[in-house]
């Protein structure tokens, strides 16, 4: 249970190498609460597990892979062994804009970014609506705003996963709290050696915030740095040809 | 049925449930039965933390379980439903000449309440805790079969102080004592230091109910002054209604973070300077030395959106330069408490989570977002536990397992107890899942 200075027990990260998530685990985390690493390559999750060495943590690792829809079930079992206060979905990876040479790899990129994301986002929504209380946290992109050429592909996984989010936080009397996080440009590894867009921040940035709306507590939408925010509605309404220009 | 959000006293850590309010001891038994899990009893919600509520589970409201019997006897022993609440028995044992044996720092509490959390008082160094005065507790237990419990016997002695674990507790017999008159004799002494705090109250342990207030801000030479309390029950009338209802009630919306440093520095300054140097003598109603806060409906609201953390802890005797220490930290650190309280407890009982232990207590009311606080409690709560102290825990709303297990060595005991009266596993609260009370 999450005590009264919202200090949680159990966090369960699905996508637990991401380095937004480890951060907000950081920043979420008091000494005794225990984290639950799910990811797909052992040797990954160990260094994910050494990186938070140091904080107090206990740290366990599960191996789980977003695309593989039929070990969810498993694998949420050994996470929710116990009551588990926040699960952060981060599934993903970053594929290019159109790929329409590559059409293989942006399914797979969907399965991931998309039905592998929600499909873990949903099945801890409802674990959490057994328990009777959890925070999910999504981390969606600012990616999300509008289709853009050189990242649509990744918006698309996104979107489904944000838009079910907002299908969770839309619902009445549902115990569970949903912070939907939408970063602009995060240094991170997955975006390494990527062109660095505008506003860009670091991992413990997004972390920072995430924090804050997690122990302001309700559902939240949460964009980072805030004024990406600002730059999604412009960028919404914009035309396209505009859109174009500026995504370089 | 909807879901309702429940919080402590304190107004953190909100969760949802469904809640029900059987008028009747059969009434709980039913639910009990039809319940699979997790139910937890609640009162009138005055314990600070999480423990009268149980995320996505089932709330039983015990306060339609109403029915105070006995009076006819005259020995002053009663047989209150769980739903009584002090006031209520206050009210109807006053005029008779009787008065409840331990009243905590309000009267709006359950009898069950009471015992669940085994209260104490200002009498607590000669009176010890409520359970001391109840001659029997009738529960449901956790396959809904009402049972008798008798001091002495194990099951009772996980079911004073045993947080509503044990079963839901709907009536109980409790013995008043008997009492001269309406009003109190009160005497009060304004100290300069901790040292003379300390030394006033352990004199003040001659009369019957002792008490001191801490301004938890002063600094330097002021440090630990406050104002130390006693009182004696006096002869005169029996008459009159003794509890009304509250007299002003704290406002709906409170702009967060009214109550900060500085505000509450103002309050401890000016409420050390008001009280006078030395009075003896002083005609007070029982209501004005028991439950001063209870003239104010909801004044927990006044700690705004964020609530409040409750921390009361005690040491044993020797430990006293520990408790000191733990003072001077927080006014060191800017951990302002609105309300201290500082108390010497006599001995303590035989139940299994009861808080009390001969030593002294000190009580802090904390804005639950003062920067820092999290792990000046988690520091402090190792200060206790090394020495040989607890926390108490219907107050707690925020400590770790490991350390409860520390604090309370018979929590073993307990457990077992739990195991043989809940064998479904169906009683549980938030507090009891966050320190797992009822497994290791």
């Amino acid at each position: 249970m999450m005590n009264a200075l919202r200090e949680p027990q159990r966090i369960a990260v699905l996508g637990g190498t991401s380095d937004i998530a480890l951060a907000t685990v950081r920043e979420l985390a008091a000494p005794a609460t225990h984290v639950c690493l799910v990811g797909r390559s052992e040797g990954s999750l160990e260094s994910a597990a050494a990186s938070l060495a140091g904080t107090g943590v206990t740290v366990s690792t599960h191996r789980g892979d977003a695309r593989d829809l039929a070990s969810h079930e498993r694998m949420l079992d050994d996470v929710f062994a116990s009551e588990v206060d926040i699960v952060i979905v981060a599934a993903g990876v970053l594929v290019g804009g159109d790929s329409a040479e590559a059409i293989d790899t942006a399914v797979q990129s969907l399965e991931v970014n998309g039905t592998g994301a929600t499909s873990w986002l949903l099945r801890s929504h409802a674990r959490m609506q057994a328990q009777g209380h959890g925070v999910l946290v999504v981390l969606s992109s600012f990616a999300v705003a509008r289709p853009r050429p050189s990242n649509w592909v990744y918006g698309a996984g996104k979107s489904m996963l944000d838009f079910a989010a907002r299908g969770l936080m839309s619902r009445a009397h549902d115990p569970v709290e949903v912070v939907l996080v939408r970063p602009g440009f995060v240094h991170t590894k997955m975006t390494a050696g990527r062109a660095v867009a505008p506003f860009a921040v670091r991992p413990q940035a997004v972390a920072r915030a995430t924090a804050r709306a997690v122990r302001a507590g309700g559902n939240r939408v949460v964009w980072v740095p805030p004024i990406v925010q600002h730059v999604a509605r412009l960028l919404a309404v914009l035309p396209m040809s505009l859109v174009r220009r500026l995504d370089r | 049925m909807a879901r309702v959000a429940l919080t402590g006293w304190g107004r953190t850590a909100a969760t949802l449930a469904r809640v029900e309010r059987p008028a009747s001891p059969e009434a709980v038994a039913e639910l009990v039965r039809g319940c699979a899990g997790p139910v937890i009893a609640r009162g009138l919600g005055r314990s600070y933390g999480d423990c009268a509520q149980t995320a996505g589970g089932t709330v039983i409201d015990t306060t339609s379980i109403h029915g105070i019997s006995g009076w006819e006897r005259g020995d002053g022993v009663v047989t209150c439903g769980a739903g009584v609440s002090l006031r209520d028995l206050v009210n109807q044992a006053v005029p008779r000449g009787w008065f409840v044996p331990v009243s905590p720092g309000t009267s709006m509490v359950t009898i069950a309440g009471a015992i669940a959390a085994d209260v104490h008082g200002k009498n607590h160094h000669r009176a010890g805790s409520f359970g001391a005065h109840v001659r029997s507790i009738d529960i449901v237990d956790g396959i809904g079969q009402r049972r008798r419990l008798l001091p002495g016997t194990e099951h009772f002695r996980a079911t004073v102080a045993g947080m509503g674990l044990t079963g839901v507790i709907v009536s109980a017999e409790v013995a008043l004592i008997p009492v001269p008159g309406a009003h109190m004799r009160v005497a009060t002494r304004r100290t300069a230091d901790f040292d003379e705090t300390v030394a006033a109250l352990a004199e003040a342990d001659r009369a019957t109910y002792s008490v001191a207030w801490l301004d938890c801000v002063a600094t330097g030479a002021g440090f630990g002054r406050g104002v130390v309390t006693s009182g004696e029950h006096a002869a005169g009338t029996l008459r009159g209604a003794v509890l009304a209802d509250e007299r002003i009630a704290a406002p709906a919306w409170v702009p967060p973070g009214l109550l900060n440093r500085r505000t509450i520095a103002l309050f401890n300054t000016a409420w050390h300077r008001r009280a006078p140097h030395r009075r003896d003598d002083e005609a007070q109603s029982i209501r004005e030395f028991f439950y001063p806060l209870d003239a104010v409906a909801g004044w927990n609201r006044v700690y705004g959106r964020d609530g409040f953390v409750q921390y009361q802890f005690v040491v044993p005797d020797p430990a006293l330069s520990t408790l000191r220490g733990i003072l001077e930290t927080f006014t060191a650190a800017g951990i302002a408490s609105f309300l201290t309280v500082l108390k010497r407890f006599g001995a303590g009982n035989d139940a299994h989570l009861s808080f009390p232990m001969p030593g002294w207590t000190l009580a802090l009311d904390i804005p639950a977002g003062t920067e820092g606080l999290a792990s000046h409690l988690r520091w402090a709560d190792e200060q206790v536990a090394g020495a040989g102290g607890r926390v108490y825990l219907a107050k707690d709303s925020r400590m770790a397992p490991d350390i409860v297990a520390a604090m309370y060595p018979q929590l073993a005991q307990f457990r077992e107890s739990c195991a043989q009266l809940d064998p479904r596993g169906v009683f549980a609260s938030d507090q009891s899942r966050r320190l797992r009370l009822l497994r290791g």
